[in-house]
């Protein structure tokens, strides 16, 4: 090396060295799709599950002023909601401006005909196919791949093809992301790192918790406190490498002081010490699957008791958005700006854990507390998305209005079973509150909006109480279209085990669908395709006229057919008859997994006490804009024309909506 | 043991000194500099530089014949069997230099580790504060105080004493930035330990204190020791892990500087005449 | 469907017929196999449908 090569190559060096430092400080911002100033722009609030009656009633009583700044600027009306109101298929009507009948998702869940399984609607799991099997190790040739099932496109899609750019934040049922530049983050239905649509761990010596050996939506573990010392595993995802697919499981271990309420909790490189009735704040965890693979997610520990039963809480284990294992945004970069923006955040579809109130792993104040941390998150990414936000689209969406409602209805109801006079005392004011959360979002909104900005408030749906379940399966034995192979088993398994399909005429999976067990169609179709239709009507009418015992009422106000609901390609596909409930009834709990209870009617007794699986005039949503609409009872599906036609695009004519504007 | 530490803490800060608060790129830039070249002067006055290359040149001879000879099997056998000999005996010409150097290397990186492998604590965050007694106390029966020395740093849980560890630990959280301390009062000792809260990059961060004149005191190295007959083991505070960070890559820094020294010893072996 | 025959121990057998009775059992053949079914189940856990159930269960609406 001569002396001048010399001289450069040290002034390289240093020069590396300045940009090394230099690099260390560039933040990573995903591309901005599309026209960096549009003549119009648009935000889009969807807030899950306001109720047209709570908002109306707090906007009079001065309580919501940001939606009574809205209303006064152009409307407020109630939102034609979708056959089922279940979200899943309610935003998808939002999403692609058609019904079920056209995206085809019907229910939060689809069923297998062939073999009765039940699964998920929104995506499927494909090309786990073939692998290479040595000693223990499973190597896969092709891994497994997420597919939305969702058909149409979604209306950032079709923005996009007009270099219109749209951020869409948590979008339900937006899972796996459609593809597309545009800036997006999955929403409802994306799964914790398990696979699920979320599971909890809890650890505890309480003997009375354990007596109950199945949980919905968590694990309880027993431990023992040994020398002042826990040791527990927590489980994560299945090991696709290893033979028989075993459970990963991530050690760790709790110290407890002999007397203090203190624990100190040691998980893989890291170790920290919560008081008695504390969150941890996010942990990132890792589990190993084989030397060279490992699925990052995160979660969060609750210190709920230390003495005298120890007992430890610990979320659902969310996909790390700095690392995803599955695709969680589009562009991939997105989430990781995000994380490394405000460090971990919630990344599971609907990230409150309702089942953890519901089974008392979590108590009210708890459950609240979590709430807050999610709704707290959510406000952050609002304010960081609102305040670059220049052109094109920005749809935010918020789950904890639906949440809340679904948790404390029971204290807004005095007539509800789980309806507690000192917890209402306590928590009754939690809907209230939630309400006037959103309403300090929108307030931010309106005070970012020029006079380029239409703003549109929306939500999917309303709520009603819950206070009586209705067991469809059940109701469908005591008619005779369904038979059990062993009557005396009947309420005990799930899944249709006990079902003698070579009898059964009619069977009902999921929150609001029933089918017919058609010839043809279903693996051991029973029902002639002539049969069918007169058998739907009938069903349908019986259902409608059946009576609560208890209260006289009806619980089906109405079943309606496929064909009377739905338009476009995919009816075929749909459920023979869509169930509306009355206010104040729902499915029962366990009906939605195919099981058949020993009786027709029950009392609610979870702290779930809020629904909308009613029929769709029961449960109307919410419309606000900042300008006057052309339509006296807009549908969601007529909310995606709207935005195009803001954009002055022309909607495909597979849309059955119509413009308001 | 304290000699050693003073030596080479001395020396590392003598080499950062005019770095400090700057990036750590520079500093560690200019770190595996010095030690590169130094390597490379013990490297030429003790290994054998001859024999190193009279072995080289012949590997490159063996190469050749390797090329050469390709389609005669028993040739190239045996010239690759050379090489082989060849790699055994350039290692023994190097191994005296690696066992002179070996051992202030080490006690290099162990003071490196106090500049480049933790981070200061920025505010609102939360750190374990572990004091290990010796093992004739009892944590559950020792009387100890812990006393912030302002309202920046914020003692937040009861202790939590673990029998079988002889540990006593409290979480603290960070409020403002700065440098703040602990007054641990045990028996009739006082026992203060920093907390570095300040925001300057290129800084020395002791995260552990340990007891004079033992091994532990070689391997941590950050501050004044305690005395011998203080009923504590050490006190520690979990500071967050620093990396370097390449272009939005994490690295620890151990791999930069192992990658820097070996490029700048390569980079400078002619202008100083060494074979290596 | 095939049967086979299963021996018990008398004491015992005469407790079955008993409880079978007060719980309303047709037969004590049909409380046995109904017990037994029930333990097998829960030992079939780790059966993919069971852990399907439980994916699904995660969601809130259901249990």
């Amino acid at each position: 090396m001569s002396k001048i090569k010399r001289r450069e190559f040290l002034k390289m060096g240093l020069a590396a060295g300045s940009m090394m430092a230099a690099g260390s400080s560039s933040d990573m911002i995903t591309r901005v799709f599309g026209k960096t100033d549009t003549p119009k722009k648009m935000i889009i609030l969807g807030f899950d599950g306001v109720d047209p009656h709570l908002l109306n009633m707090w906007m009079k009583a001065g309580k919501l002023p940001a939606f009574q700044k809205l209303q006064n600027q152009g409307t407020f009306t109630k939102l034609r909601t979708s056959l089922p109101p279940q979200s899943p298929v309610a935003w998808s009507n939002f999403i692609t401006g058609m019904n079920p009948g056209g995206h085809g998702i019907f229910d939060f869940m689809s069923r297998n005909p062939e073999d009765y399984s039940p699964d998920f609607s929104s995506a499927a799991i494909t090309g786990a196919g073939k692998s290479i099997t040595i000693g223990n190790l499973v190597l896969p040739l092709s891994s497994e791949k997420a597919v939305q099932q969702r058909s149409g496109k979604a209306f950032w899609q079709i923005l996009e093809d007009h270099d219109i750019p749209a951020t869409v934040f948590k979008m339900p049922g937006n899972y796996p992301p459609e593809e597309t530049d545009q800036r997006t983050i999955s929403g409802m239905n994306t799964p914790d790192v398990t696979g699920s649509y979320g599971i909890y761990n809890y650890y505890t010596t309480d003997y009375a918790d354990l007596q109950n050996s199945s949980y919905a939506g968590g694990n309880h573990h027993e431990v023992y406190v040994i020398g002042n010392r826990v040791d527990a595993k927590l489980p994560g995802p299945d090991n696709a490498f290893k033979k028989g697919a075993p459970k990963a499981t991530i050690d760790f271990k709790v110290f407890l002081d002999p007397v203090n309420p203190v624990a100190k909790i040691v998980i893989q490189d890291q170790e920290f010490i919560l008081n008695e009735k504390e969150w941890s704040g996010w942990k990132k965890i890792h589990f190993n699957l084989i030397p060279t693979q490992s699925i990052k997610g995160i979660c969060m520990f609750y210190l709920k008791q230390v003495r005298p039963e120890f007992e430890l809480y610990v979320s659902p284990i969310n996909v790390d958005p700095a690392d995803p294992a599955i695709p969680i945004s589009t562009p991939p970069n997105y989430s990781k700006e995000l994380a490394k923006r405000f460090g971990p955040f919630f990344t599971k579809g609907l990230p409150a854990d309702t089942h953890a109130l519901d089974n008392a792993a979590l108590d009210d104040e708890s459950f609240l507390e979590q709430e807050n941390m999610i709704f707290q998150e959510r406000q952050d990414m609002f304010e960081y998305e609102l305040a670059r936000f220049e052109s094109g689209v920005l749809f935010y969406y918020v789950s904890s209005t639906d949440q809340r409602q679904h948790m404390f209805w029971r204290l807004l109801d005095k007539s509800h079973p789980k309806y507690d006079e000192k917890l209402a005392r306590e928590f009754g004011s939690t809907i209230e509150n939630i309400y006037s959360r959103v309403d300090f979002l929108l307030d931010q909104a309106i005070q970012k909006a020029d006079k380029d900005t239409v703003i549109m408030v929306l939500s999917d749906h309303g709520f009603a109480s819950f206070r009586r379940s209705f067991n469809v399966n059940t109701w469908l034995k005591e008619a005779g279209y369904h038979k059990l192979i062993n009557d005396w088993k009947q309420g005990e398994d799930g899944l249709f085990m006990n079902t003698d399909w070579s009898r059964t005429k009619a069977y009902a999976y999921g929150l609001n669908s029933l089918f017919i067990n058609l010839k043809g169609r279903e693996g051991e179709g029973l029902v002639h395709p002539n049969e069918k239709e007169s058998l739907t009507r009938e069903i349908a009418r019986k259902l409608e006229a059946y009576k609560d015992p208890k209260t006289g009422e009806h619980p089906i106000l109405k079943a309606y057919t496929a064909q009377e609901a739905y338009q476009g390609p995919l009816v075929d596909q749909a459920p023979d008859i869509v169930l509306g409930y009355n206010r104040g009834y729902r499915v029962s709990w366990s009906s939605p997994m195919g099981s058949i209870s020993k009786n027709i009617m029950e009392d609610n007794e979870e702290k779930w006490s809020g629904d909308h699986m009613a029929s769709p005039e029961v449960v109307p949503g919410i419309l606000l804009m900042n300008q006057k609409i052309n339509n006296m009872s807009p549908a969601l599906y007529d909310l995606t024309p709207t935005i195009l036609k803001v954009f002055n695009i022309k909607p495909p004519s597979s849309m059955i909506g119509k413009s308001i504007i | 043991m304290s000699i050693i530490n003073i030596f080479f803490g001395k020396l590392v800060e003598w080499i950062l000194f005019p770095f400090r608060g700057m990036s750590p790129w520079v500093g560690m830039i200019v770190l595996s500099l010095v030690t590169g070249i130094f390597m490379l002067l013990v490297f030429r006055l003790t290994s054998n530089q001859k024999g190193i290359k009279s072995i080289k040149n012949k590997i490159k001879a063996h190469i050749l014949e390797l090329r050469l000879f390709q389609d005669n099997l028993k040739i190239s056998l045996s010239s690759q069997g050379k090489i082989l000999k060849c790699n055994l005996k350039y290692i023994s010409c190097t191994m005296k230099p690696m066992l002179i150097m070996i051992i202030p290397l080490i006690l290099i990186l162990i003071q490196m580790n106090l500049w480049f492998g933790y981070k200061s604590f920025s505010p609102d965050q939360t750190a374990i504060l572990k004091v290990k007694l010796k093992d004739n106390y009892n944590p559950v029966e020792t009387d100890i105080i812990l006393i912030p020395s302002s309202s920046a740093i914020i003692v937040e849980t009861l202790p939590l004493r673990i029998e079988e560890e002889k540990e006593i630990d409290w979480r603290f959280s960070v409020k403002e930035n700065g440098v703040h301390h602990f007054d641990l009062k045990i028996g009739g000792w006082t026992i203060t330990k920093t907390v570095d809260a300040t925001t300057s990059h290129l800084r020395k961060i002791s995260t552990i204190k340990v007891r004079k004149n033992t091994l532990d005191q070689l391997f941590n190295p950050g501050e004044a020791p305690l005395l011998k007959d203080s009923p504590i083991k050490s006190i520690e505070l979990t500071y967050p892990n620093e990396s370097m960070n390449l272009f939005g890559w994490h690295i620890h820094w151990i791999i930069v500087y192992f990658a820097l020294s070996v490029i700048f010893g390569f980079a400078f072996k002619g202008l100083f005449g060494v074979e290596i | 469907m095939a049967k086979v025959k299963v021996k018990l121990d008398k004491g015992l057998f005469e407790k079955v017929k008993k409880f079978a009775e007060l719980s309303g059992y047709s037969s004590p053949e049909e409380f046995i196999a109904h017990c037994l079914e029930k333990e097998i189940s829960s030992l079939e856990e780790a059966d993919s449908e069971e852990e399907m159930k439980k994916k699904l269960k995660g969601l809130g609406y259901i249990s």
